[in-house]
């Protein structure tokens, strides 16, 4: 390199005034920080808040998993006021685990039912329903239902971030009820025959019930009464797909994939209590009825929510996997419970022990903050 | 691989010579040798970067066009040369980014967006990213000389919006 020193004119310094740089460069630089990381420099100052918002990966893309408090009747007389926050461990930032703000008495002695994107659906030692956004503690209240809840009711829940609007299927051993935004009552699903797995498809906005004969209908709920649309073939699993004279329990589940298909996921525990199986079921419109696919390809599976996402090149989040959260209300506190499944290599990936080992938690599931904005 | 020599002229007046090939790191500069408007005996005036910022630009293009070429040379190489290689990449950006202050960082942005460069652009953010890390607000002020507009009511509202990843 040859540098001639040929002056003609003065520099003029240039004074760095970083909340002025352009907004397409501070994007440049946003996108690189995590979701976190980004919501702390929104904070900077106007210009950079400003720019934060209109930043490509602002929408998190990746779960991440929520510890609730001890309960109070568990908790004892330990008056520590950290125990009405629940802990966030986000797998991109390995090290870091972030607090909720304080979200009352009354949540530490509720129990999370499900998850789906920054919502909870919770009930309260009164049966009440509530969803709660646990990062704003905006709050929904759910009509009131003379029902009792046990153990062993199913919910199926979904909200939209944006708009608000929600549903949420309670399914009971012999019945089925739901309720939505702008309803003050739950309504009644015409009993057909017992229910096992219900889930809600975004991407149609119906909802797909496998009955116990398996049946498996396809509902619409625009209205207050539900109405019958269609069916998709039974499916009737492979029975040699499972070793089942080793099994301790096993489930069955729905999802729906990003292009809206739906699948069935028949999860199974083996008796050394730390072995977990999954068979994953793909409707097949050509020949009909279901196939075993062996991969998710580029997706993982929130088997919490019910849908895969896209996890290629994602940092914190491993594609062809399941992410699982046992949904099991005897084993509350058994760390097994929650885990990475990677169907590649058909081994479990267990979380990382420093998250555990310091904090105690009732009840962990995967939480998607942001999923469905 | 040409090996012509162009000029480039800084906007206080110093002019530099660099290869042809690694100009073109730049968008811009290889646009004009496209259209033929670089005159091989003028230098290319760029009237919105400095001397001492154009010199880490093309110490930064110089470094690239080394490496790319190894590239084609190189098809062949096994898996470890390759990771070998890339993290003497690494290393060198590492350093090269490393001994910056982060006035000189800013300039250098400014320059590589105007000359189009984007791998320079995704370096030096990356690093403006690493800065800000891990860091609360006011930390992230300090280092950076930023004056805090918000109103209180503004700063209350946002951190209402995000409590939880202050904590």
């Amino acid at each position: 390199m040859g540098q001639q020193s040929q002056k003609d004119e003065e520099a003029v310094p240039v004074i760095p005034n970083w909340s002025e740089l352009c907004p397409d460069l501070l994007r440049c630089v946003f996108k690189r920080l995590s979701f976190t990381n980004l919501n702390r420099a929104k904070l900077v100052c106007s210009s950079w808040n400003t720019a934060s918002r209109g930043c490509a990966p602002r929408d998190n893309q990746i779960p991440w998993l929520i510890l609730f408090p001890r309960r109070v009747r568990e908790a004892g007389n330990n008056n520590n006021n950290s125990r009405s926050s629940c802990m966030l461990f986000v797998p991109e930032d390995r090290d870091n685990v972030y607090k909720t703000r304080d979200l009352g008495v009354e949540f530490v002695k509720s129990w999370c039912l499900m998850t789906c994107g920054s919502w909870l659906l919770m009930s309260n030692p009164r049966w009440d329903l509530y969803i709660l956004n646990p990062l704003t503690s905006e709050r929904i209240d759910l009509p009131n239902s003379i029902i009792i809840l046990k153990g062993s009711d199913q919910f199926c829940f979904w909200i939209d971030n944006k708009t608000k609007d929600y549903l949420v299927v309670w399914m009971k051993s012999d019945s089925i009820i739901f309720t939505k935004k702008g309803h003050n009552e739950w309504h009644n699903f015409p009993f057909i025959d017992w229910h096992q797995e219900v889930v809600y498809n975004h991407k149609d906005q119906k909802l797909y019930i496998h009955y116990h004969n398996d049946d498996l209908t396809i509902w619409d709920i625009s209205g207050d009464k539900p109405c019958k649309v269609g069916f998709l073939d039974c499916f009737r699993r492979n029975y040699y797909d499972f070793h089942y004279y080793k099994s301790l329990r096993d489930t069955r589940h729905l999802a729906v994939t990003t292009s809206g298909d739906v699948l069935f996921v028949a999860c199974c525990r083996l008796q050394d209590y730390k072995t977990w199986d999954f068979r994953i079921y793909k409707a097949n419109h050509m020949n009909r009825g279901w196939v075993r696919i062996d991969s998710l390809g580029d997706e993982a599976l929130i088997l919490d929510i019910g849908v895969t996402v896209v996890a290629k090149d994602v940092q914190g989040i491993k594609r062809n996997s399941i992410y699982f959260s046992g949904m099991d209300y005897a084993a509350i506190n058994n760390q097994g419970n929650n885990f990475v499944f990677d169907l590649t290599t058909e081994k479990i990936e267990p979380l990382p022990q420093c998250v555990f080992s310091s904090i105690q938690f009732s009840d962990a599931r995967w939480f998607f903050p942001g999923f469905n904005s | 691989m040409s090996s012509n020599m162009i000029m480039l002229k800084s906007s206080d007046g110093a002019s530099f010579e660099i290869e042809e090939a690694a100009a073109r790191k730049s968008k811009i500069i290889a646009n004009m040798i496209e259209v033929e408007c670089v005159d091989e005996d003028k230098a290319i005036p760029l009237q919105n970067v400095t001397g001492n910022i154009l010199a880490l630009v093309i110490e930064y293009c110089n470094k690239h066009i080394v490496d790319d070429d190894d590239d084609v040379a190189t098809e062949e190489a096994s898996e470890e040369e390759e990771e070998a290689k890339k993290k003497k990449v690494d290393d060198w950006e590492a350093e090269f980014m490393n001994s910056m202050s982060l006035e000189t960082m800013f300039e250098l942005l400014l320059a590589a967006n105007y000359l189009n460069i984007k791998s320079l652009i995704d370096l030096v953010c990356q690093t403006i990213a690493n800065n800000i890390k891990d860091k609360t607000p006011e930390e992230v002020r300090k280092i950076f000389s930023i004056e805090n507009d918000f109103t209180p009511e503004e700063e209350e509202e946002i951190r209402k919006e995000n409590a939880w990843a202050f904590g």
